[in-house]
Order: C-alpha cells, then structure tokens, then sequence
C-alpha cells in the first residue's frame, strides 16, 4: 500500500512509541530452582549441578521453597495478588543450553497477577504477571573447538515480570527499571546485578501516529542488560520503525537482538518460525499453594519500599522528588542518607553529596566505606561554609581509602580554607599583575573574567582560597586606583 | 539346589535365615539357570554375576556374625531396564541409550542395596514402556515361559518372564497403563501396580509421569507384598511421592474377605473379551464368594473414554519427557549431522524405533497450538470422570474385581498391522492408572491352550491392603478355573 504525499512528509515527532517490557531476574536463593546446586557466580564450569539440573533421564525436581517466597513478595511488593492455586508448566523447545529440551515455567496460573508499578513523576506503569521459571545454561563457543556447554546457570531461579504496554519512552522505561531494581533489591529477593545478567530485559515496542488508539505491530528485542543500551536500543528501533513506516512498508514481527558493540538491531527470526511451545501442566510438580492468611503474613512482613522512602524523604527531610527518587535507587543509599538524616540536618546538602560524590564511589556496588557519623559531619563542614565543595570531594575520596575522620584529614593535610585577607589580597594582586587582561576584561563588561580569577586563585592556593572572601579580594583590587 | 529357584522369597528366606543354604548358593542357581535357560526366553538385557557373587558373599559374611537381616536379604531379584543404576546400564531397551549408565541409583534401588537384596541384572522391555508385548524392544524378543512362542505381556514383560522362569525371585517393573498387571497376566505370576504415589519415581526413566509406577512381580502374593513394603514409602526426591504410612508386609495380609463387598463392573465383561477369560474371572467371583465375600454388579460409566483419553496424557506427557534424548549430552548421537537442527533430527530419527515415534507424534500433535483443548484438556476431563467413578463404586464396594486383560497371551506379530488392536488390550488396566489406584494382578485361570489367565483387584487409593489380603486369600483357596 502507498502512502500518501502527505503522510510521507510526516516527522518524528508525529509519531509516538508504545512500549512493553518483560524483565527476567534470578533470584538469589542459595541453591537452584529443584535441586540443591549452589547458584554462586563464576564457578568453573558445570561444578554447580547435578542429575536433576542437568535433566538426566529418571531425575525429577522438587521445589525449592525459598523461590515461592520469593516470587510471591516480589509480587506484593509490586501490589499485585497472589495466586492461591499456582501451577508449573512445561515449555517445550529444543535447544543446546535447555538439558531437559523443556523449561519449567509457568503459564496459566502463575504466581502473581495484576500489579503496578510507580515511576518517577507519577506514571503509574502496569503489571501483568510475575511468574517463577528455571534458567537455561550457558553454550561458550570455543572456535574450532566446536560449542561446550555449562550448566551451571541451569535450574538457578527466575522471576520474570511482564508490564502492560504503558510505556512511551525510552525515560519512562528507563525509569521503570530502575524502580523495579530498587523495590527488588529493597526485599532482598535479588541482587539485581546487570552485568552478571541477574537483571536483564526484552523490550516489546510498536509506534503508531500520536492520536492513534491502535497498537501497531510490534518487534521485541531480547536480554538487555544496562540501562544505556536499553534507552539507545529503544531509541533506534523508534527510529528504524518509523523510517520503515514512512517508506511505505510494513513492520515485521519479529524477535530482533541488540548487537551493543555496533549499536544497531539485527532480526533473529520472525513470527512465522516462532516455536510452538506446547504448554502443559508440569506432572513432576504439585500445584503451589499460598493460602489466603499466608499471604497477608508476607504482605505484613514487607520492609519499607523505595516509594515508602521517597514519601519519607520528601516529607520529612523536605527533599525534592527528582533526588529522592535517586536516594532510594539501592537499599544502602536509602537507609544510609536515613542513618546521616539523625545526625545532620543539612538534608539537602547531604542528599546532593550523596547522590554525587558517595554514589560515584560506590561504583554500583552496595558497600559504603564511610559511617554515617563521618558523612554528617564532612556534609556539616560543607554547610556551614568550613570547607567548600571540591575541598569536601577531596577529603571524602581520603575517607573512603582510609577510614579517617574529615577533620583529622583537613587538619592533618591543612586543607582549611585560607581566610586570612592579607594573604588572599597578597595572591590576588600577584595574579593581577601578571594577568592585567583579566582586569581589562571585566572593567570592559566581560564578568566571566571574575571566572577567570577564581580558577587562578584556587590554583594558587591549591584550592583552599575562601571563594566568598577571593571575590571581596577581586573587587577590591580591581577599583584600587593603586593598581 | 537347583530346586531352590522354584520356591517363594519366603522359603528361601526361612532357609537363609536356618542357614540351610547360603546365599552365595542361592545366587548361583540362579546365575546357572539363567546361563542355562535365558538364550531361550530372553528376559535379560545385562547380567552382573560376579557383583551378584559378591554382594551375596556379604551378606552370608554378615549372617554368620549374626547379624539381623531383613525379608529380603541374600534373596537374588532383577530390575526392569528403565530403573536407574549406578554400576549397570540403564537402556529402556532403546538405541538411544545403549551403553547409557546412570551417575545415580534409582530411589527403589538404594531401598533394595539397603535391604540386602542380590540385584543380578537388567531386564528387557518395550523401548521406553511403550508396549504390551515387549516385541517393541530395540534389542531382542522375550519369549513367555508358558509358550514360547507367544509374547510375555508387556511393558515389562522381561520382569514378568523372569519370574515366570524363574530366573528371579521377584523383579521389580512399571507400570504406566497396564505394564506390570498385563505380563503378569499372560505369564501366570502375580503383579502389583502400587496406588500413584506409594513408590517413589526418582531414577525411574519416565514415559508419562502422571501415570508411571514402579511395582514388584514375584510367585505369590505374599511375596509381592513383601517386596511392595520394602520398596514403598515418601521420597522427598519424587514431589508426587504420598507421606501415607506404610505398614509391615504381614498387616497388609490381615484383611477379613468374609467381610468385603466386591464390584463387578458388568461394562468389563463385554465385546473383546474371550470366552475364558470371562469364565474365569466369573469362577474367581464364585471364589469370593464362597470365602464369605458379597459379589455386587457395578456400572463404570465413561469407561468407552478411558482408553483415548490415555493414549493422549501418556502420549503428550511422553512427547516431552522423551524430548531430553537429543543427542547432545548423552546416549545415542548420529553421524550424520551438520548443524544443531539435523543434529536433532538424525538422533531422534535413527535413536528411536516405530511405536516410539508414533507415540510421540501423537503426544506432540495433541499438544499443539490449537489442538489442546480439543485434546489434551478433555483427556483431564475424562480423567476426572473416571476417578470420580471409581470412587462412587467404593461408596459402597471394598474392591472392584476385573479381568486384566481382554486375551491370554497372543504370538508374535499378532499386532504387527494394527497398532490400535494392541492399544484395545490395555482396556482394563488403564482406568486404574488414570485414577491413581492400586491394582493387583493374580493368576486365576488357564485357557483351552494352557495360557495363563489374570485377574486384576483395583482398590482405593492407599488402600494395598484390601486387594494385596483378597489375593492372598484366593491363592490359599488354589481354586484355579481351567478350561475344559
């Protein structure tokens, strides 16, 4: 079918995206799905398995309670109600990673039905489902060596969790998983690490023209896992489906694979030769069952969630939303900037040092190598205008490697501001002397030459040069007739 | 000695245990008459006689300190090849695992090692179960002993010919629809399908794990007892596994048949069934009757639904537990391959024999994408009705008393042209396992050509010891019907 003339000259921006997510997450139980294998990372390989992992003929699996309790206070978490009834069912396929050339997961009847997720601004992000499922192993391929397989990944625990298509940006989605991480990791059912794929994504997308109220055909694109190739994965395929929309043809639905290294899409295979999964009632397991008042007990056991902090940073520390939401991004920067708040009440400064410089530290891991009690008082010296912002980052790296306390490092590295005037005039003149073109500059209007000084003040003093009193200097010096 | 092989797991224990006979002779008469007698009848796909030798020369050792042993112990026994073990192969008679050892012993087995029992090899079977007349193996035919030149029953009709030969005290089987009560049946022993659940299936290679049992084969019902309890019991391995208690051998022969109300389903009586067959079943009731017992006619409505709606479950489950043998990690992997995809085709194409692959296409359609419900989700339906059924009838009646089979033992070939004639003669004994109950088959009769006749006790669930105390009770009568 052509397009019209005027449909062709239509824009980008006349286009909106729809997008669905289906996240899997392992769950960090100690030991697999049906057996007692280890779920450790990065053991050699097939160490971790035994006849029942690895599918053996005549082996049968057991349920591993722990992924039950699991699954279902995700599925509370994300407000959703448990299934009183659950079952397990086979998906069949063939493949090298899949030992039993079935995964046991679930269909009909999983484990949660019916959630909702906030995200940042507001937006209120449905989910479908949370179902439990076993992962598959791992096929390492060795050049001519051929194609080995490792099972240890196999039978270690899933949940994957299935939105609404409710998305329609790369933010939101973006967004969503970054809640969806924290709230996981708040109940301590994962560790959520992305880069040893405990977290990973596939995206289901469609555009249509804004206005429009039908869903267009869509593509789903698998295992994303970092949330910079997911917003760049999403923004291209938007792209690419809308140059293909615009030249005349169809979308194809088909599974597509992010290649990250050439930031561009690639088709896998299309709906045609999509599998039959032939779903049927796993007759190895019993139904699971979670009664009614067992439920309730797990909704009760519940920590704080991530929006339970935010509305208690926001309320009672008067954060402003946008940064609450980032101190709740993990567990340990939540309850940590909880522990400062009782001992500071410079709540905004604490927060802005948290979500920088601490979180920059962490380097996304979960340890914080500074007690509360040392933050606090580095982020008072901040506040009451001891020690200025890059001064403060200095002696926070100091505390990080070391343990030391803020003020036996400033006094012990003297990095107390220099607030001697003389000294600080004596510099200033100096400076100006040899950089007259500076005084030039400002007295002919050109204020950024007051920039210009500072950042040689700071040179000249290593940093410490009180930034308020350098200016009064500035000032001084430059309508000084002497001068 | 030699006459020692033809006496009950219970003389021979009683002469163990009156140190009459040592186990190391017990074994040895079975190992001779095995060399002697198997080229012939063909029960055995692996023998381990000097394993045999040397777990029977423990246990004598162990006798002599004076140690206590069970009912079982120094007593010699074989496994039909689907069971796993540790230093055996294990083949489900199939060229897809030819030479295949398990890393594990099956649950059964460790139970067995543990009572002391002589596990002197592997048995031959229908590849993967899947039969009724162990002509379906990949490795050789099992002659009956009755009649050699007639099949042994099957699945399990290397376990069922053993016995009947005497090539094994007792042997253990399985049974999915039918597969331990048929051979039993057309080889004159008795067999015992266990209620779903009773006997744990860990290391059981599966063909359709909603119906599959393991149950014991022996000379008398007492015998099977023995072994029944020895092998029952919770496995936390086997999720279907039951917790219901297990009681000691001799209590679950104390029923009173003076008392029981027994059901005759007249819908088992009528076309198909031979003449004799029906006689003798009928003479069985008189039996019964005679010790006490009311003999009450039943009706077993959906009974037409049982035979299709099994067929489906055990096909779809089978398509997908049989869907493991790739060729990838284990057993049988073709030549001929140059991608994963032929890979797959050519094992599974050249690894499996005929009705295997019928079974599976079967299984595989029925499971398909707009076939389920037509298929698969009414076989449930039947499922439910059946059971329901049954426990209307055990409102009122203590046990249902059936033929097990329609035919005595047929020759070989008989069903070569028509798969479904076959799938016909496993009529009475599928309802049993889509119900999950309890089954015994016991030899009541023999037709005009000498053939052994089967009855079959189906119980309530849980409830062995009602059947497993009737049968003993019509073995003391020794009333056997024979044709004139």
């Amino acid at each position: 079918m052509k397009t019209s003339k005027q449909e062709k000259s239509s824009k980008m921006s006349d286009y909106e995206m729809v997008l669905g997510l289906e996240v899997h997450v392992e769950l960090g139980t100690k030991s697999k799905i049906f057996c007692g294998c280890a779920t450790l990372i990065g053991a050699p390989p097939n160490t971790q398995c035994c006849p029942v992992c690895m599918g053996l003929p005549g082996s049968l699996p057991v349920l591993n309670e722990k992924v039950v309790a699991f699954a279902a206070r995700a599925g509370l978490a994300l407000h959703a109600e448990i299934t009183p009834l659950g079952r397990q069912d086979r998906k069949n396929y063939f493949y090298p990673d899949l030992p039993k050339a079935y995964q046991v997961s679930q269909s009909e009847l999983p484990i949660a039905l019916g959630g909702y997720l906030v995200i940042e601004g507001g937006k209120k992000i449905g989910i479908t489902r949370l179902h439990i499922e076993e992962d598959a192993g791992k096929l390492i391929h060795e050049g001519d060596e051929g194609t080995c397989i490792d099972y240890n990944r196999c039978g270690v625990p899933l949940i994957e969790i299935v939105s609404e298509p409710d998305f329609r940006s790369a933010d939101e989605v973006k967004s969503y998983l970054q809640k969806l991480r924290a709230t996981l990791m708040f109940i301590e059912v994962s560790e959520c690490k992305m880069n040893e794929g405990a977290f990973r994504c596939d995206v289901n997308l469609s555009v249509r023209k804004k206005g429009d109220t039908k869903l267009g055909t869509r593509t789903e694109m698998k295992n994303l896992n970092s949330f910079a190739f997911i917003v760049k994965a999403i923004e291209h395929e938007f792209n690419r489906q809308v140059a293909v929309i615009e030249s005349g043809e169809a979308i194809v639905q088909e599974t597509r694979r992010w290649d990250a290294s050439k930031g561009m899409s690639f088709a896998m295979r299309s709906k045609e030769d999509a599998h039959d999964y032939r779903y049927f009632p796993d007759p190895d397991l019993m139904p699971i069952a979670i009664s009614a008042s067992l439920t309730d007990e797990m909704r009760k056991a519940l920590p704080l969630l991530p929006d339970d902090y935010i509305q208690k940073f926001i309320q009672k520390y008067g954060i402003k939303p946008a940064l609450a939401e980032q101190l709740v991004t993990s567990k340990s920067i939540a309850m940590y900037y909880e522990a400062c708040a009782q001992l500071t009440t410079a709540y905004e400064s604490l927060a802005g040092i948290m979500v920088t410089e601490v979180m920059r530290l962490m380097g996304g891991e979960e340890t914080i190598l500074v007690a509360a009690e040392d933050l606090s008082d580095l982020v008072d010296l901040v506040d009451g205008g001891k020690i200025n912002l890059s001064i403060a980052k200095r002696v926070l790296n100091e505390m990080w490697d070391t343990g030391k306390k803020p003020l036996k490092i400033i006094e012990h590295e003297d990095l107390w501001p220099v607030v001697d005037l003389d000294v600080l005039t004596e510099i200033g003149e100096s400076i100006l002397k040899k950089m007259p073109q500076i005084k030039a500059d400002y007295l002919s209007g050109k204020h950024q030459a007051l920039g210009a000084f500072m950042g040689q003040m700071m040179r000249a003093t290593g940093g410490k040069a009180d930034p308020v009193l350098s200016e009064k200097v500035f000032l001084t010096v430059i309508t000084d007739k002497d001068h | 000695m030699k006459t020692l092989i033809y006496e009950t797991i219970k003389k021979q224990q009683a002469m163990l245990m009156q140190k009459e006979i040592s186990s190391v002779a017990l074994t040895e008469a079975y190992l001779t008459h095995i060399q002697e007698t198997d080229s012939e009848i063909g029960a055995y796909l692996h023998l381990d006689a000097p394993s045999a030798l040397r777990a029977a020369q423990k246990i004598d050792d162990q006798r002599m300190r004076g140690e206590s042993l069970g009912p079982l112990a120094g007593i010699p026994m074989a496994l039909k090849d689907n069971i796993c073990t540790l230093d055996m192969p294990t083949t489900c008679a199939s060229k897809m695992l030819d030479g295949y050892q398990p890393p594990y012993d099956a649950k059964v087995v460790q139970l067995l090692k543990g009572a002391n029992a002589i596990i002197l090899g592997k048995l031959n079977m229908d590849e993967f179960a899947m039969g009724a007349s162990t002509e379906n193996s990949y490795f050789k035919k099992t002659r009956n002993p009755i009649a050699p030149d007639r099949v042994p029953g099957g699945s399990s009709g290397g376990s069922a010919a053993a016995v009947a030969s005497h090539q094994a005290a007792y042997t253990l089987g399985s049974d999915t629809g039918g597969s331990v009560r048929q051979p039993a049946s057309f080889c004159g022993v008795v067999g015992l399908k266990p209620t779903y659940g009773r006997i744990s299936r860990s290391g059981l290679i599966a063909f359709a794990s909603s119906l599959d049992q393991i149950g014991p084969l022996a000379k008398t019902v007492e015998d099977v007892t023995e072994v029944f309890t020895a092998i029952s019991g919770y496995d936390p391995m086997d999720s279907t596994s039951s917790k219901a208690e297990v009681m000691r051998a001799a209590d679950y022969l104390s029923g009173d048949v003076s008392k029981m109300k027994i059901a005759l389903p007249k819908s088992f009586f009528g076309e198909g069934i031979e003449a004799s067959v029906k006689a003798a079943v009928h003479h069985a009731a008189k039996v019964f009757e005679s010790l006490g017992a009311t003999i009450i006619e039943v009706d077993l409505p959906n009974l037409d639904a049982a035979l299709p709606a099994y067929y489906l479950l055990s096909s779809a489950e089978a398509s997908s537990n049989l869907a493991r043998f790739d060729g990838v990690q284990y057993g049988y992997r073709t030549d001929a391959f140059d991608s994963i995809e032929t890979l797959y085709k050519q094992t599974r194409g050249e690894g499996f024999g005929r009705e295997v692959k019928r079974r599976i296409l079967l299984g595989t359609y029925a499971l398909s994408s707009g076939y389920y419900d037509a298929y698969y989700q009414k076989a449930l339906k039947v499922r439910t009705l059946i059971q329901s059924a049954f426990n209307k009838i055990f409102e009122t009646c203590d046990f249902i008393l059936s033929p097990v089979a329609p035919t005595t033992a047929y020759t070989f070939g008989a069903h070569d042209k028509s798969p479904v004639e076959m799938y016909l003669g496993d009529v009475y004994t599928v309802p049993v396992n889509i119900a999950g109950l309890p089954g015994l088959s016991v030899n009541c009769g023999y037709d005009e050509k000498g053939l052994p006749i089967g009855m079959q006790l189906i119980g309530q669930a849980f409830d062995e010891k009602t059947i497993l105390s009737a049968g003993h009770a019509f073995e003391q009568t020794k009333q056997i019907w024979r044709a004139v």
